[in-house]
């Protein structure tokens, strides 16, 4: 099955330019929409007929809706560095379990604390601060991941300081963390 | 029913742009490859989203509707739009609407909610469907046959309202309809007319909703990169929280006030706000709860004051979507204005701020989004190579899960149309039923996020539990519609969906409706009344006319001419007017004017008889 490099005919590297990403998405939904195929949706209605019944699909439509389905799929996941390390690491035949490190997992839990503490007393500032922090580790991270890919190019494991399931189980948990806090940043700015 | 001619007949009919809003409605075509508004006769391109409904069924759309206004005040509806698609229970608690709504009786009336007209009840779809008819008839009148017509909604609409929408156009008999986005429509208009290229943010604030988008602009493709808004928060918000000052200043208690007395305020305040857009301060008579006279002066800084709350909302709304796209304020190229509220000095001089930038405002915010609604109907209509518009799912979509928790299926901002597909098993052995229950919003539980419909699959085949493989399928059309099919497949048989919605109309309903409005128009009432009318007013017509020559004394000159105007308006809706209510009310108009011209007539004849019987009784 093709992974979302060969769908949207990116070169699968870790270090992909968004730019070039998003117009290769736009490119295939421009010849893939059905303003340009014509497959009806909704039928011509008489003044004099009934409301049609629902659902009125041809196959090929679903097929395309589909196709359609797994595009934008595929362009969020190369945008998602976590699920875009996922699928590289997939491709190059390393299946990952993760990491699970007690110290990461008590870390994360103090800042989801904060952050759930910051969120009751309606702090805007504190919540700002600690979406900040955890935006630079993410940037950290990723790069930490991009060092990784580079190296590791042709498959071949290097050492590297932090296991890359580690790091990957911090992204997640980051990303949590973030989308949380700006939540509430959303209803208090 | 596929049409099967496709060159010539479908050719002759013209594809239009209904911009269906809160306070007011947009008709427009293209003409010679430019959209152009069409503008009713005599009346201005704006149609008010009024509607009137006389007790024997017929009804009036507009202006004129709002005439009505002052004897029956209980069977006017307007602000539909704020409805459509909300729940019975939604519709009450919507603050300070100035409209009756009918108490709910059954589970089928709680999904939808009914305006009290009194002797009778009427859903938004319905008030809707008579907004899009006589906007079809403006069109029809001017262009003659009406093809595929795209009609607009609010950016942020949910499948609910957007379906509810469709229905209407249905309703309205408009024989192919595209839901298009108003922001993307705005944005639509605007890149066509300057030509201008980059990523464009659309701040639109109509009468009921605000919408903020960002579409990228490039030769061939317009593409919507991300959406936000809020449905309940328009200018006529605006109206409400002066409407509640006002209440407060006139010793009124909120929560007591009558319908009418809400109503009248509500026209004041909205009267109000936009004269303060010209002018500092402005003062208005208006009467105290104790009906006593007083003179209230409200200044620019008041209301100011006022419509921040609202603006504050808008901040939200603008820093969530960016945020959600990853766009910085200086990636913009430009802000566009769109929506009546964009012309209040303080919205612009916050928008200003907000952005860093002054907005762009070489477009019309009241017909730019009618404007690109035409554009985009004769793209699709004539199949238009040339510009593709790609729009974005605006709310997350998902199913709840075990618990009660909500597990998103297509996230907001994914590019329409679309589809998902996800995998569920039977729990029991020979279970041959599944329920699916379908949810739109952000929130991390269920009951936080709005009920789309339950979806019943039948037909499954007896099997093991764990054994089948339910594949369903959840697709967006390109009108952001939601539909859904399932599939078992280990054995290929298709699923029976059957869709049990949360809110607005089952198919049944619709079909009746259709029927009574067929119905209604078969039936003659519209043409008993016109006739009468007709008669009634070519007697008015001579009679009155007669009496200006041979009463001509007992008229001022102001009385004459005022009376020559309306008679001639008169002796032209004779001629050409189809609609009774009209002709109706041309009527009253004269028969007001005339009204003490004709007591002084029958003074002056009653005097002459006195005097004549005076005479015979002295001979």
């Amino acid at each position: 099955m093709p992974d979302a490099f060969d769908l949207l005919g990116i070169e699968p590297r870790f270090a992909i330019d968004a730019a070039e990403l998003d117009r290769r998405h736009r490119d295939l939904l421009t010849q893939l929409h059905p303003d340009r195929i014509p497959v009806p949706a909704d039928e011509l209605i008489p003044d004099n007929a009934p409301a049609p019944p629902d659902n009125p699909q041809s196959d090929a439509r679903a097929v395309l809706l589909s196709q359609l389905g797994e595009l934008n799929d595929a362009h969020r996941s190369l945008l998602d560095p976590i699920r875009r390390a996922e699928q590289l690491l997939v491709r190059r035949g390393r299946a990952l379990t993760p990491d699970g490190d007690p110290e990461l997992l008590a870390r994360v839990f103090e800042q989801r604390e904060a952050i759930e503490d910051a969120t009751h007393r309606r702090d805007a500032n504190s919540l700002s601060t600690y979406a900040a922090a955890a935006r630079a580790r993410q940037s950290a991270l990723i790069e930490e991941l991009a060092a990784f890919f580079e190296t590791e190019q042709g498959c071949v494991s290097v050492p590297q300081k932090t296991p890359i399931a580690r790091v990957l189980d911090e992204l997640r948990y980051l990303k949590k963390l973030i989308e949380r806090a700006e939540l509430t940043l959303d209803e208090l700015l | 029913m596929k049409d099967s001619t496709p060159t010539s007949s479908k050719n002759a009919a013209r594809a239009i742009g209904i911009d269906l809003g809160t306070t007011n409605s947009v008709v427009a075509c293209v003409i010679d490859g430019r959209p152009q508004v069409i503008s009713g006769d005599e009346e201005s391109a704006l149609l008010p989203s009024i509607v009137y409904y006389a007790p024997d069924g017929r009804s009036l759309v507009g202006e004129q509707a709002g005439r009505f206004a002052e004897h029956n005040p209980e069977r006017i509806l307007s602000s539909v739009k704020r409805f459509v698609g909300l729940s019975a229970d939604e519709a009450a608690a919507q603050p300070l609407t100035g409209l009756a709504l009918t108490a709910v009786a059954t589970d089928d009336q709680a999904r939808i909610a009914h305006f009290d007209l009194g002797d009778r009840s009427v859903t938004p779809v319905e008030a809707s469907a008579e907004i899009l008819r006589a906007l079809a008839e403006r069109a029809r009148a001017a262009v003659g046959t009406v093809g595929l017509t795209v009609v607009t909604v609010p950016a942020y609409f949910d499948d609910a309202q957007r379906q509810a929408t469709r229905d209407a156009a249905r309703l309205a008999g408009l024989p192919q309809v595209r839901l298009l986005n108003e922001p993307t429509a705005a944005a639509l208009a605007y890149g066509l007319a300057t030509r201008k290229s980059g990523l464009y943010a659309v701040y639109d604030w109509g009468g009921g909703t605000f919408d903020f988008s960002v579409l990228r602009l490039a030769a061939g493709v317009f593409q919507v990169k991300c959406t936000s808004g809020d449905t309940a928060l328009g200018g006529d918000d605006i109206d409400r929280v002066l409407c509640a000052e006002l209440l407060g200043a006139l010793g009124f208690d909120e929560a007591k006030v009558d319908a009418r007395s809400v109503r009248k305020l509500l026209q004041t305040a909205r009267s109000l706000k936009h004269d303060l857009s010209r002018e500092p301060a402005v003062r208005a008579q208006m009467l105290r709860a104790d009906d006593t006279e007083v003179t209230l002066e409200v200044t620019r800084e008041e209301l100011d004051q006022l419509v921040l709350p609202l603006l504050l909302r808008t901040k939200r709304i603008v820093r969530r979507a960016l945020r959600d796209a990853s766009i910085e304020l200086k990636d913009l190229d430009g802000v566009i204005l769109v929506g009546g509220a964009t012309r209040m000095p303080c919205v612009i001089s916050f928008v200003t701020e907000l952005f860093q930038r002054a907005p762009l405002c070489d477009v019309d915010p009241d017909r730019v989004v009618a404007e690109g609604a035409a554009l985009q109907a004769d793209l699709l209509q004539n199949r238009g190579k040339d510009l593709l518009l790609l729009d974005v799912l605006p709310l997350s979509l998902g199913i709840e899960t075990m618990g009660g928790g909500f597990e998103r299926l297509l996230a907001r901002n994914t590019p329409v149309p679309t589809s998902a597909h996800t995998v569920f098993t039977t729990a029991a052995d020979n279970q041959t039923g599944y329920e699916l229950h379908v949810l739109q919003g952000e929130r991390e539980m269920a009951k936080n996020c709005r009920s789309l419909a339950k979806f019943v699959l039948s037909g499954i085949p007896p099997m093991k539990a764990g054994k089948a493989r339910l594949h369903v399928a959840f697709c967006i059309d390109e009108n952001g519609l939601l539909t859904v099919t399932a599939k078992e497949a280990t054995t290929g048989t298709a699923q029976v969906v059957e869709v049990v919605p949360s809110y607005g109309l089952e198919k049944a309903q619709i079909d009746k409706m259709l029927l009574e409005a067929r119905a209604l128009r078969d039936n003659d009432i519209e043409a008993r009344k016109l006739a009468e009318f007709q008669v009634h007013g070519a007697s008015l017509v001579n009679s009155v006319s007669e009496a200006l020559i041979s009463d001509a004394d007992l008229l001022t000159e102001a009385e004459r001419v005022e009376i020559v105007g309306s008679v001639e308006r008169l002796r032209r809706g004779l001629k050409s007017e189809k609609r009774s209510l009209l002709l109706e009310l041309l009527l009253e108009d004269l028969h007001a004017l005339t009204a003490s011209f004709n007591e002084r007539k029958v003074n002056r004849s009653i005097m002459q008889a006195v005097t004549g019987k005076d005479l015979r009784e002295r001979v």
